[in-house]
């Protein structure tokens, strides 16, 4: 006899419930961080246990007496669909619509990707992130003035006698399973899976999407699905909460059978 | 001793089963594809009270002592089954490419594996899938969906899912989903993380009436409203019983401590 296994539902429901706020409330603290991608949690039911044997009179032979014993978090996917774009007019801002991730290197040589296009030149002629890490594949003439990134990824540069240098190409990368690819801060993701499994190509070609010069990818993040989660998530956390309580008040009623 | 204290614990664990079975359902109110659990009792067999002696019964120029029926009397309540509410949850939209509903009665196959059964179909309505690190369509607790061909290998989450089942992937299709319906959903048991075991082995039958919707999950299907009056109606039913073992107990300290005393 146990009271236990209510009181253990409970706890793993309020401990979910609090999973999915703490997630809503991630997503919502990114709402305004460029190609920011939301997350969300997978709920999945914890193990049945057998009636039999748990001291609950129950018709023996009947293989199907079972209860599940509460919900746990199996583990939380980020959905990796397209936001919306803006426009900012800053020529380093990069946006891609369509498939795809840039790359950056760290300063110990580490490859990162990334959709937040929110870049600015720095002095040595680097196309470089907010954090200075650098946009791989492009080194510019130091001094350039104008900078012009095609649909196609080729980045230019307007020479001050009007001229048009070709100064590189910005190649975006896809992976044959983005289950590999992991947050590591800062806007970036790293990938742990075989490198075999990461595809470099050309925007606009090869199902890469093009690339949008002056504009930023916004967060994935819906505003009225994160409330409507949140809401959700409270009034879960409160029938959890009500059940902890209820279990509580039965066993105290069980304590009490002996006055 | 007294029956009735025996009667009146049994409804105290029978209520205690409910609030478990009512706690594990609100935990999962927000579980996709779960299906509610509830508890059915039954009082144990039923004994039927008889007089003996009693008025006496004229048989000829004899008079019989006729024994008489005072009625029937329960021995406590007990757990007989623990049946699964199979009804459809809400369908939500989420526009992930691996969430997947099914519209109909049917059931999604996944392998399972089991000890000495590594080739164990189960069978879940949890579509929120995932593609897991070697490429394979996957449900969250790790087990692959199986398709016609064993299970499916979709490499990324860009892939389409036909109504009938057929994934679609860089034009060419995969494989198509293995669905399958049963003629009684009852040969099914619950296993954790939403796995439906086929314990009779019935093996189901390929669905006919079931569609996919991808892009879509289907919610849990608990009535909370239901659930937390349940709840309640559990909590006063488990506080009475209590108090008729408080009252019995009163009712044998009596017995042991006034009958028969001599002062």
């Amino acid at each position: 006899m146990n009271v236990l296994r209510a009181l253990g539902s409970g706890a793993s429901g309020l401990n979910a419930q609090q999973i999915k706020v703490d997630i809503s409330a991630n997503n919502l603290a990114n709402i305004n961080t460029p190609g920011f991608k939301k997350s969300s949690p997978d709920f999945f039911e914890l193990v049945s246990q057998d009636l039999l044997n748990s001291g609950i009179p129950a018709a023996a032979g009947d293989n199907r007496l079972a209860l599940g014993s509460g919900v746990h978090v199996a583990e939380v996917t980020r959905v990796y669909e397209q936001g919306n774009m803006i426009e900012t007019g800053a020529p380093a801002d990069l946006a891609i619509q369509g498939e795809g991730f840039f790359k950056v290197l760290l300063p110990d040589g580490e490859e990162r990707y990334t959709r937040g296009g929110s870049f600015t030149l720095d002095p040595a002629g680097n196309i470089v992130t907010s954090a200075g890490y650098i946009l791989e594949g492009i080194q510019l003439t130091p001094g350039s003035s104008k900078i012009n990134v095609a649909r196609d990824g080729t980045v230019s540069v307007v020479n001050h006698d009007e001229t048009i240098t070709v100064e590189g190409q910005i190649q975006l990368y896809q992976f044959t399973n983005a289950a590999g690819l992991q947050a590591a801060g800062e806007d970036l993701y790293s990938f742990n899976g075989p490198a075999a499994e990461v595809v470099a190509g050309d925007p606009g070609t090869g199902g890469f999407g093009i690339v949008r010069q002056g504009c930023l990818e916004k967060a994935n993040v819906d505003l009225v699905e994160e409330m409507t989660n949140l809401i959700e998530a409270q009034r879960a956390y409160g029938f959890n909460t009500r059940i902890v309580r209820t279990a509580d008040e039965m066993w105290s009623m069980a304590n009490s059978l002996r006055k | 001793m007294i029956r009735g204290l025996y009667c009146a614990a049994s409804g105290m664990d029978v209520q205690q089963a409910k609030a478990e079975s009512i706690s594990n359902n609100l935990a999962n109110s927000a579980t996709p594809g779960f299906k509610a659990e509830n508890i059915q009792v039954q009082s144990f067999p039923e004994v039927l009270l008889v007089q003996q002696g009693g008025p006496k019964r004229q048989v000829g120029a004899m008079a019989l002592d006729a024994p008489q029926e005072i009625g029937s009397a329960g021995m406590g309540a007990l757990v007989t089954g623990v049946p699964i509410d199979h009804a459809p949850g809400v369908v939500q939209e989420t526009g992930k490419a691996t969430d997947m509903v099914l519209k109909g009665p049917g059931f999604f196959a996944v392998n399972a594996p089991a000890a000495g059964d590594p080739g164990r179909v189960c069978y879940t309505r949890n579509g929120a899938f995932k593609v897991d690190q070697e490429g394979y369509l996957a449900v969250g607790s790790g087990y692959r969906v199986l398709g016609q061909g064993g299970a499916i290998r979709v490499e990324d989450t860009g892939f389409n899912v036909a109504p009938d089942g057929t994934i679609e992937a860089g034009g060419a299709a995969v494989d198509k989903l293995r669905l399958v319906e049963f003629d009684d959903v009852n040969v099914l048991r619950k296993e954790a993380g939403g796995i439906f075991v086929d314990v009779e082995g019935t093996g189901g039958r390929q669905a006919s009436l079931t569609t996919v919707g991808q892009g879509f999950l289907e919610r849990s299907n608990v009535n909370v409203v239901d659930e937390m009056v349940g709840l309640v109606s559990v909590m006063r039913s488990y506080e009475a019983n209590q108090r008729l073992i408080q009252a019995y107990d009163e009712q044998l300290a009596k017995t042991v401590n006034q009958v028969g005393s001599l002062r």
